[in-house]
């Protein structure tokens, strides 16, 4: 009878097991750091199974009407806490009205709506374009209503840079692109910056949006920055007028 | 054939009310950098050189006050439409004979442009007050809130807009205006004398 000798069959042992150990190690380590190259690979060789840009385009759909949905509900909800806060607020009174004249020159940067008073247009009301303010009430008729474009250089509306936290006046001059001259000489503003209406204004609701500033023209006296406006003026066929707003004049 | 006065008055009132709306529509085609051509001059021209002073004077107050009637502002054209009424009824006799020169037509039409926003200018520069915005400099800054066509404002969009609209008119003037001189010629050759 043969007799084996003791050591050999631990060594066999361990070189049988080897495999199955370094598996477990190997699967270990994914454990511990999350799976990374096992997902990466399988990330790799599953991206042609990958859904198609359908899905992600109704995702984006539904994440544009989830964001609707937020801002109808905040808007209510700042509603709410200015009635409670007792601050007049902006109507949400809009007066939809088609445009049947323009500018008959540059001399006057005017437009002319077909509301007038009998619709509840007011002097001073402000009118919006599919994108923000365009001007403000300037004269009325029964049915029409003229209105003084914020391109006009007797226009001025006080605007308000959420970025940097600045007020500044909106001033036409004539062109398609108005003037914000700000109150201090270096508010920082910056080419891209949103402007909207001031919280301060007494003349237009707060908060609308009127464009994004274009540029900063150099060597000026004063702080100035140019303002693309986004409501496009010349194009427009319908407006909106907010009727029974809080200050006028 | 004689043209009964109401069929005049009626093609006065016509025209004048069809420039009115074509101004008012302000048709992008016919712009440019925003500025269309001035039909009340494109319409006053024809009808001052083939009628009297006074009638063109009558003439440029009705599209003057119709003009005027449409747009913001204490500003107006009616006065110097006034002034081109009797510059041109009062045009000599080889004047108002080469007019028929379509490329003459252009020209009064541009001039006459040119003379209207120079008025309307002029206006709007002595209303506008001193704007003075720098808070810095220790101005008051309600001030802010005053302004309007100013001198640098002026030459820069007003007098482009002024040599759009000068050019848009004369390019006009051999169309439009031509076409209005000879439909007053054939009213007043047919109207009865006296």
């Amino acid at each position: 009878m043969v007799q084996r000798l003791p050591s050999a069959r631990p060594r066999l042992l361990f070189w049988r097991r080897l495999p199955l150990g370094a598996l477990l190690l190997l699967l270990l380590t994914l454990r511990q750091h999350g799976g990374l190259l096992l997902a990466d690979t399988y990330a790799i060789l599953t991206r042609p199974f990958w859904p198609g840009t359908a899905q992600s385009e109704w995702l984006k759909r539904a994440s544009t009407l989830e964001d609707y949905q937020r801002l109808v509900y905040l808007e209510r909800e700042n509603q709410r806490l200015k009635r409670l806060l007792n601050i007049r607020s902006s109507s949400p009174n809009l007066v939809t009205t088609p445009v049947i004249g323009r500018s008959p020159a540059i001399w006057w940067q005017q437009m002319i709506l077909g509301s007038g008073g009998l619709d509840g247009v007011a002097k001073g009301d402000a009118v919006l374009g599919p994108g923000g303010l365009v001007g403000r009430v300037d004269s009325l008729t029964p049915t029409t209503a003229r209105v003084r474009l914020v391109t006009d250089p007797g226009s001025r509306i006080g605007v308000w840079i959420p970025r940097i936290q600045r007020h500044g006046l909106l001033t036409g001059v004539g062109t398609n692109r108005p003037l914000v001259r700000f109150f201090n000489q270096d508010p920082g503003v910056v080419p891209g910056d949103l402007v909207v209406t001031s919280p301060a204004s007494t003349l237009v609701p707060s908060g609308l949006p009127v464009g994004v500033v274009q540029g900063i023209p150099d060597q000026q006296p004063v702080a100035e920055a140019i303002v693309q406006l986004s409501a496009p003026i010349d194009a427009m066929e319908w407006a909106k007028v907010m009727v029974d707003q809080p200050g006028q004049g | 054939m004689r043209v009964q006065p109401w069929l005049r008055g009626l093609m006065v009132g016509a025209t004048l009310l069809l420039i009115t709306g074509i101004r008012q529509l302000a048709p992008a085609p016919l712009a440019l950098l925003g500025a269309g051509p001035n039909w009340p001059v494109l319409w006053l021209l024809p009808w001052a050189l083939v009628e009297g002073t006074s009638a063109a004077l009558v003439g440029a107050l009705l599209a003057g006050l119709l003009a005027d009637a449409f747009t913001i502002g204490p500003v107006g054209q009616t006065l110097p439409l006034v002034v081109l009424a009797v510059y041109w009824s009062r045009l000599g006799g080889s004047a108002r004979r080469s007019i028929d020169n379509l490329c003459l037509l252009g020209l009064h039409g541009m001039l006459g442009s040119l003379w209207i926003d120079l008025c309307i200018a002029l206006q709007l520069l002595s209303r506008s007050r001193p704007l003075e915005f720098s808070v810095a400099a220790g101005s008051d800054p309600t001030q802010m809130v005053q302004g309007g066509w100013h001198l640098p404002v002026l030459l820069g969009a007003g007098l482009w807009g002024a040599l759009a609209q000068a050019l848009m008119t004369g390019l006009l003037a051999p169309l439009v205006s031509g076409l209005l001189l000879q439909l007053w010629r054939q009213l007043a050759v047919r109207r009865p004398l006296g």
